[in-house]
């Protein structure tokens, strides 16, 4: 051991109360450093969960397919250009696209989707529809209709449909009871009702129909292609890179979350720069807590210092064991303290389980690691005053005494 | 007398404090040999402890030449003076100023361990060698602060030694003990000298343990006045 180093332990543990009170001190600052980071980061996650959690995070939909001049841009000509309406827009090739999507290593769930509109009918009752075919394996994939699901099941068949709870109110439908479907290409069905879901989304939970994709490709006359492909993420952050990724790669156009969701992105910003404000207020009482703490200690072992100074000690040896206690105390009261705000934070669920007007914290977002260094670091800042000043002491002054 | 360790000449050490500029040191001429041991002696306010604070290189003086070693320290920088010090330099004080949260041994060590970063296992055993021959192996690993003070003032010499200087400065190393402790003391004092190369320098205003000295050096306002 650096000879610094234990005469800096021997110092704090020569009055162990004092340094204890001293250390306590710093772990409550890092304990609120380590609740104000499972706070904010839970708020977002339990935010971004309710918001993006079920919706896909990257949304591939083929790009428009407008016509234009093969001669490039010419200044003196003025060119009217009209979207093309001949074919519909669908992705084609998919088989090739999906598994190069899987592939990719972020991307967690690849859902091939055939959406189009048209009308629930149930005896006179008519209610508009946002259809959505999915293979039956992947129905909870995107939007987790299994985990909202309040009757029936998720389970498809080419017969089967799931609508949301504010729909089947509309229709007074019930599991089990069968309900025509017309799409906007004029097909029609007769579906039963397999399972009835709340995702808390009103746009959802009105609106929304799931059909297996064999059937949507029925119902909306796309016997080759699809309409969308919806991809999850491991992290939801990545999806802007990943996106451009792969409209790079596959010419087709992906839309990530965070564009139609950028007030949700704002807000998240502001929270977390004022808890970081919060996490700073704590750092910067740690540090004016330590250097008190080493200042007043300086103080106290003048004369010894001069001793040390008159056997021949040199001022960087005096800087290093006032410098190390500001380690020490840095070490021992981060580790303490994000101990503690990890067994503070354990009883509470995590975010994406919490219950509405539950607390959202996240344990997994404590920034233990960073606490610690952060507090590491701010304590050594705050020790380098004090051990100048020690290392000022004038030994012959102190002697003399 | 043998081979100059140190050598003063004409050395002043003025204090301005505000309006008062005081001359404690007023051109001070000194040798002191190898293997000496020397009794400085004289009133309060002579320039004694001055004199010992200087040569100890924990003082600069306003001018003069002193030379140890054949190197000239007066006007050095502090951190060659440290290492100076550290290596060819001991120092007893009348209230021996141990470090208080250490044990006897580990009071010894120090300055070598400070030297080193680290405290070596051959400074420890001659640490331990050194509190033996003061007469306090059992007392090694006792808290400095549960010695005796004539105990305390022999941990305080042995600390002394540990770098083998060539030169200890004493400050009334009996002055606060009692009469069979400083007796002790000086008997170890008398032995060392007599058995290692090393230089006493002794600051008293005891003339019982001046005459225990070979020489003696008198000051009387800032000057040298008989040695």
């Amino acid at each position: 051991m650096s000879y610094g180093l234990k005469i800096a332990w021997r110092y704090l543990t020569a009055n162990r109360a004092q340094t204890a009170l001293l250390v306590l001190g710093v772990a409550v600052g890092v304990f609120v450093f380590v609740f104000m980071s499972a706070l904010i980061g839970g708020l977002a996650v339990f935010l971004i969960d309710r918001t993006v959690g079920s919706v896909a995070h990257i949304s591939i939909a083929p790009s428009e397919r407008n016509p234009y001049s093969l001669y490039g841009e010419v200044p003196s000509v003025l060119m009217a250009t009209q979207a093309s309406n001949e074919q519909r827009p669908q992705i084609r090739g998919a088989t090739a696209i999906v598994p190069m999507l899987r592939a990719m290593p972020m991307v967690t769930v690849v859902a091939e989707e055939v959406t189009g509109n048209g009308f629930l009918v149930k005896g006179e009752a008519l209610e508009p529809v946002n259809v959505t075919g999915m293979e039956p394996d992947q129905i909870s994939a995107i939007a987790n209709l299994a985990r909202g699901l309040v009757a029936g099941s998720t389970e498809l068949n080419l017969s089967t449909i799931l609508v949301g709870r504010g729909l089947a109110n509309n229709l007074g439908l019930g599991v089990g009871q069968t309900v025509r479907i017309r799409s906007d290409r004029g097909n029609e069905a007769n579906m039963t009702v397999g399972g009835i879901f709340a995702l808390g989304i009103a746009s959802l939970d009105d609106r929304a129909a799931y059909v297996s994709i064999r059937a949507a490709k029925v119902l909306f006359d796309l016997p080759e292609g699809i309409s969308r492909i919806e991809i999850k993420l491991a992290d939801l952050q990545q999806a802007p890179q990943v996106a451009r990724q792969i409209a790079a790669s596959t010419g087709l156009d992906a839309t990530p979350w965070t564009e139609a969701n950028q007030q949700l992105l704002d807000g998240l910003t502001a929270q977390r720069r004022s808890g970081d404000l919060i996490k700073g207020f704590a750092l910067v009482t740690i540090v004016i807590g330590v250097a008190s703490a080493l200042l007043l200690s300086t103080y106290r072992r003048r004369s010894e210092i001069g001793i040390m100074r008159a056997m021949g000690a040199s001022r960087r040896f005096v800087v290093l064991v006032f410098v190390a206690q500001g380690a020490l105390i840095g070490i021992l009261g981060g580790v303490i303290g994000a101990g503690l705000g990890y067994l503070a934070l354990s009883p509470f669920p995590l975010p994406e389980l919490a219950s509405a007007g539950g607390f959202p914290i996240d344990i997994r977002q404590g920034a233990y690691d960073s606490a610690i260094l952060l507090t590491t670091l701010g304590a050594i800042l705050a020790s380098i005053w004090p051990a100048r000043s020690a290392a000022r002491v004038d030994p012959v002054t102190v002697i003399g005494q | 007398m043998s081979a100059p360790l140190i050598e003063v000449r004409q050395l002043v050490k003025r204090f301005d404090e505000g309006e008062a500029a005081v001359t404690v040191l007023k051109g001070l001429d000194l040798s002191i040999g190898t293997h000496e041991m020397v009794a400085l002696l004289g009133p309060s306010g002579s320039g004694k402890s001055t004199l010992l604070t200087i040569l100890g290189t924990l003082m600069q003086p306003t001018s003069g030449s002193y030379r140890m070693l054949g190197l000239e320290l007066a006007g050095a920088k502090d951190r060659a003076l440290t290492e100076f010090r550290n290596s060819h330099i001991g120092f007893v004080f009348q209230f021996h100023h141990l470090l208080p949260d250490f044990t006897a041994l580990e009071n010894v060590v120090f300055p070598a361990a400070a030297r080193r970063g680290r405290e070596a296992a051959a400074d420890r055993a001659r640490g331990a060698e050194l509190l033996d021959r003061v007469g306090l192996a059992d007392r090694m690993h006792f808290p400095a602060t549960k010695l005796s003070g004539g105990q305390k003032q022999r941990v305080a010499i042995a600390r002394a030694l540990m770098n083998q200087p060539e030169l200890v400065l004493a400050d009334e190393p009996t002055g606060n003990l009692d009469r069979e402790s400083a007796s002790y003391v000086m008997d170890l004092i008398t032995e060392i000298n007599r058995e290692e190369a090393t230089s006493f320098l002794i600051s008293t205003h005891d003339e019982t343990i001046a005459g225990r000295c070979k020489r003696q050096i008198r000051m009387v306002d800032g000057q040298v006045q008989t040695g």
